[in-house]
């Protein structure tokens, strides 16, 4: 993942965290959300946490786990957007 | 009203350096001329009236790390951040900080604007009058013989115009006495936790590619330890240091096991 990859990954997790947020105020009182939903949100919690600490001038990640979370968040995010 | 310091603390992103941030900043309890007592607690404009500073770290471990200030050292450090590296710790340059909770006390030091009335082997300073100039205080320094000799001070009793010191009083019993500063302390904890961090961010990063039976358990158990990670640093900044040792502990325990975790 480099630098362009790393800022887009950060936008699509940020973009999707704020669609399930708001899926899920909407559908909280109808107990409508999914739990693999909420599961997914809690993944793109965590991969956005690493991403900001870990970016790519800090080498402590691999670049096959770089790549591995970033395909990991296209997948995600691509259903949720 | 009285000076009250304050202080920020931060580690270096390589766990090398710790870096405190004095943010008394200016105005009715910070350094500035509508001091009480007036024009005596000024750390910029027209007066710089800090003597001195001293910067005490205690490691996880109990060692005590002690830098002292001179007064020009001491301003800089009220107007930009005093980084305390590694190498000032004793440590070689590639190594990281010893790990777990760290306690900082930052304490500048002021002239007073009155004399007191100290008693050999005696607790008890006493003063004439104007109380405002002792409240707040932390911590009292006298000069014996050209050596800087400090105080704790555990409370002030304004209504009796005194106040007292941890320790007995070590010299001379003196009337009038006016060679001495007071410093008015700001401590703050932080953890350096590089372990865990670690711990944490690896193991999320395992995730895209883990063959755990209960990955979505694992994914719980890491949200819960990252709010565990910021709650340590929240209790850190407010000096509650037995929670952010229990968090600390918790979540080394947690770091030490092994990578599944179906069951915690």
């Amino acid at each position: 993942m480099d630098k362009t990859q790393n800022l887009s990954a950060i936008n699509n997790i940020n973009l999707s965290i704020q669609k399930i947020s708001n899926n899920f105020v909407n559908k909280l009182s109808f107990g409508i959300i999914s739990k693999q939903c909420l599961d997914e949100a809690k993944l793109l919690y965590l991969y956005s946490r690493i991403l900001k600490d870990r970016n790519f001038i800090n080498d402590y990640l691999t670049e096959d786990e770089y790549n591995a979370i970033y395909i990991d968040v296209q997948r995600i995010t691509k259903k949720t957007i | 009203m009285a000076l009250s310091t304050k202080i920020n603390l931060s580690v270096s992103t390589d766990w090398k350096s710790i870096i405190i941030t004095d943010s008394t900043g200016y105005g009715i309890t910070g350094y500035g001329s509508n001091q009480d007592p007036v024009g005596l607690r000024e750390a910029s404009g027209s007066g710089t009236d800090i003597i001195s500073t001293r910067i005490i770290l205690t490691s996880p471990s109990d060692t005590i790390y002690t830098f002292d200030l001179n007064a020009s050292q001491a301003y800089t450090a009220t107007i930009s951040p005093y980084t305390i590296t590694n190498v000032a710790l004793g440590l070689n340059v590639d190594e990281i900080i010893e790990e777990g909770i760290w306690k900082v006390s930052y304490t500048p030091y002021f002239a007073n604007s009155q004399s007191i009335n100290v008693t050999n082997n005696s607790t008890t300073v006493t003063y004439s009058a104007s109380p405002q100039s002792f409240t707040n205080i932390a911590k009292l320094k006298t000069n014996v013989s050209g050596t800087a000799v400090y105080y704790d001070v555990t409370a002030i009793n304004p209504s009796t115009n005194n106040f007292t010191l941890a320790t007995p009083y070590a010299a001379t019993t003196t009337v009038g006495y006016t060679n001495y500063n007071v410093g008015y302390e700001a401590t703050e904890l932080i953890p350096i936790s590089k372990t865990i961090k670690d711990c944490l961010d690896s193991r999320v990063a395992a995730l895209p590619q883990s063959n755990c039976p209960c990955k979505d358990k694992q994914v719980n158990t890491l949200m819960n330890n990252y709010l565990l990670y910021d709650a340590m640093f929240i209790n850190a900044m407010f000096n509650n240091e037995p929670k952010a040792i229990q968090l600390y502990d918790i979540l080394s325990n947690y770091c030490s096991d092994s990578d599944c975790k179906c069951n915690g």
